[in-house]
């Protein structure tokens, strides 16, 4: 079976920067409903480390803070394709971002043969833990929303 | 030289994180040089107020992903301390091999994907992609790879470690699993030669500036300071107070930056790896010696820019005190144990390593019930930021007849040169000068 990696990022003490590692926690809380043959992979403020985890998988699914005009603690889907255009993380405190570990996997022929960015709209980003309350009530509905990408992810393969 | 200069860079690229460099050129004088960071509040200090001892250490891990394990190491060293919590030598050694896991994977990432490009003479790794350095950047990316893997093995994981506890290691590397990693390093060797020949044959593009300074690293009498040691100086010698640390960190606040700027026996002192190399270069391993030699890096240089040479040399004795490590390790017989009882009281404990960018310290106040009252988080890059500014007040009148471009990269490699991680501290870097 080929594997699917669910690779959370971001900073926790960053406020709601920190969603793609409070939704990975979750996911983790409910790894018995979930396929087994995907890895949940806390990337945390990653940087290029996070191509050689890349290089891991088959298929990837990323989820992360990011800022798409909407309302916070709503979430969109992201295609590779369309990573080009996103403001990933609004921290660009790490040496490279997802765009530019993804072009650096790319150059090495390691880019997952599928790939997704499950994409959060944050609020507040500043010092301090603990997310918005706005990101904070969604995060049940993200999580279930999660769970149903990871499905659909895994019944392409 | 009779002209203004009056050039704007925002955003310079390739260090971690963000800061100011201002130069002001008028009627070819200089009116202004000045090198700022803005530091948000130094608000982890604040986040470990009110958190039990057990927690400090993953909040730390989160300052940022690149030094993750250093600030773990000084996180459970402060606490340890404050605790009176002694650790197993499997776990001595066991650290002692993530902290190499960690400088190698800093410092080649530093060597290869940030400071290469400028001796290349391109703007990032990605044009390197596609010319003949091809086959350079891969052999970088193996041994990234490599330190990454080693990290993964002994903490968990790359990016913010899970094994490292209060007292010891929740979960140790089998003996199968060192054996591996032992193979990989040594069969990495040729690899890091060939890289240091290519680094080796591009050297000229490495700036001939010095400026006497002081530095300051953690020595031991045992071997090369990195998890272990007294704080140093190559001016004034061993200081062995270190609960007094603050009486040679000086801390103090200038007006151009809100992060807090160090100094101890003269206006400013550099930590990191050419610190490092200069206080205690006698005792690494023979290979890295060598390596060194090629450079013709020798005690006391007085080069910042060679700081990348001095990383590609600890890079050479990571790998080869990592195979010692792992034999010592196997010999004794690696075995599944539990952390250290702790028994909770009060205290103050301060915890100093020498991570990729120098010396760290983290400084612990708990109260009865093991809670944090009090917080000091002393980062590398914030010891360095006063000797940059020293560095350009000598460099800019050196270069002045240069044009303003290269000006510019000069001093933008100058910064680089010092691996500066201002995330840890810091959220801004552009270059202006007018």
């Amino acid at each position: 079976m080929k594997k699917l990696g669910v690779i959370g990022i971001g900073n926790p003490l960053r406020r709601d920067d920190g969603i793609g590692i409070v939704l990975l926690e979750k996911l983790k809380d409910q790894r018995k409903t979930l396929p087994q043959h995907i890895e949940l992979i806390d990337g945390g403020t990653g940087g290029v480390k996070l191509f050689h985890i890349l290089a891991r998988f088959n298929h990837v699914l990323v989820i992360d803070a990011v800022l798409h005009n909407a309302q916070p603690g709503t979430y969109r889907i992201f295609t590779e394709k369309e990573i080009q255009n996103i403001d990933f993380s609004p921290i660009s405190a790490h040496e490279i971002n997802l765009t530019q570990v993804i072009e650096l996997a790319k150059q090495f022929n390691e880019l997952p043969n599928s790939f997704r960015i499950f994409g959060v709209q944050p609020k507040d980003v500043s010092c301090g833990q603990g997310l918005s309350p706005e990101v904070t009530e969604r995060v049940e509905m993200l999580v279930n929303e999660l769970k149903k990408e990871i499905k659909s992810f895994t019944a392409m393969y | 030289m009779t002209k203004d200069f009056s050039v704007h860079v925002e955003h310079l690229t390739r260090v971690e994180g963000h800061g100011n460099i201002t130069l002001d050129v008028k009627n070819g004088t200089i009116e202004k040089i000045q090198w700022s960071v803005v530091e948000a509040p130094r608000f982890f200090e604040a986040m470990l107020r009110g958190q039990q001892y057990n927690e400090l250490r993953a909040i730390t891990s989160r300052i940022c992903g690149i030094c993750s394990i250093g600030h773990s190491l000084a996180s459970l060293k402060a606490t340890e301390d404050a605790l009176n919590v002694s650790i197993s030598e499997q776990t001595q050694l066991l650290r002692r091999l993530a902290i190499h896991a960690e400088n190698m994977q800093s410092h080649i990432l530093h060597i290869g994907y940030l400071a290469a490009p400028d001796f290349l003479g391109v703007g990032s790794v990605f044009p390197l992609l596609a010319s003949k350095h091809k086959e350079t950047v891969l052999k970088i990316v193996k041994l990234h790879r490599l330190a990454n893997e080693m990290s993964d093995l002994i903490c968990g994981r790359t990016i913010h470690p899970i094994r490292l506890v209060v007292g010891g290691f929740s979960m140790v590397p089998t003996k199968k699993q060192l054996l591996t990693l032992q193979k990989r390093l040594k069969e990495s060797k040729p690899v890091v030669h060939d890289v240091a020949k290519i680094l080796l044959s591009v050297a000229d593009a490495i700036p001939q500036f010095t400026r006497e300074t002081e530095y300051i690293a953690l020595s031991s009498d045992d071997e090369y300071a990195l998890y272990e040691g007294v704080l140093n100086s190559t001016d004034t010698g061993r200081f062995h107070e270190y609960h007094n640390y603050q009486l040679l960190t000086n801390e103090y606040v200038v007006p151009q930056s809100t992060a807090k700027y160090t100094k101890h026996n003269r206006a400013s002192y550099m930590v990191g790896a050419l610190a490092r190399f200069n206080l205690n270069s006698k005792q690494l391993h023979p290979w890295a010696q060598d390596v060194a030699k090629m450079f013709n890096l020798k005690p006391i240089n007085y080069n910042p820019f060679m700081n990348t040479i001095a990383q590609l040399v600890e890079f050479a004795h990571s790998i080869d005190d990592s195979i010692q490590l792992i034999d010592t390790l196997l010999d004794r017989g690696i075995k599944e144990e539990k952390p250290t009882k702790v028994v909770v009281k009060s205290g103050r404990g301060v915890g100093l390593v020498e991570v990729p960018r120098g010396l760290l310290i983290h400084d612990y106040t708990l109260n009865s019930k093991g809670y944090c009252i009090k917080a000091n988080c002393i980062i590398p890059t914030n010891q360095n930021h006063a000797n940059i500014q020293q560095d350009m007040e000598k460099l800019v009148p050196e270069i002045i007849n240069k044009t303003p471009k290269e000006i510019e990269l000069i001093l933008e490699m100058l910064v680089r040169a010092y691996d500066p991680c201002i995330s840890c501290s810091t959220h801004y870097l552009d270059v202006t000068f007018k």
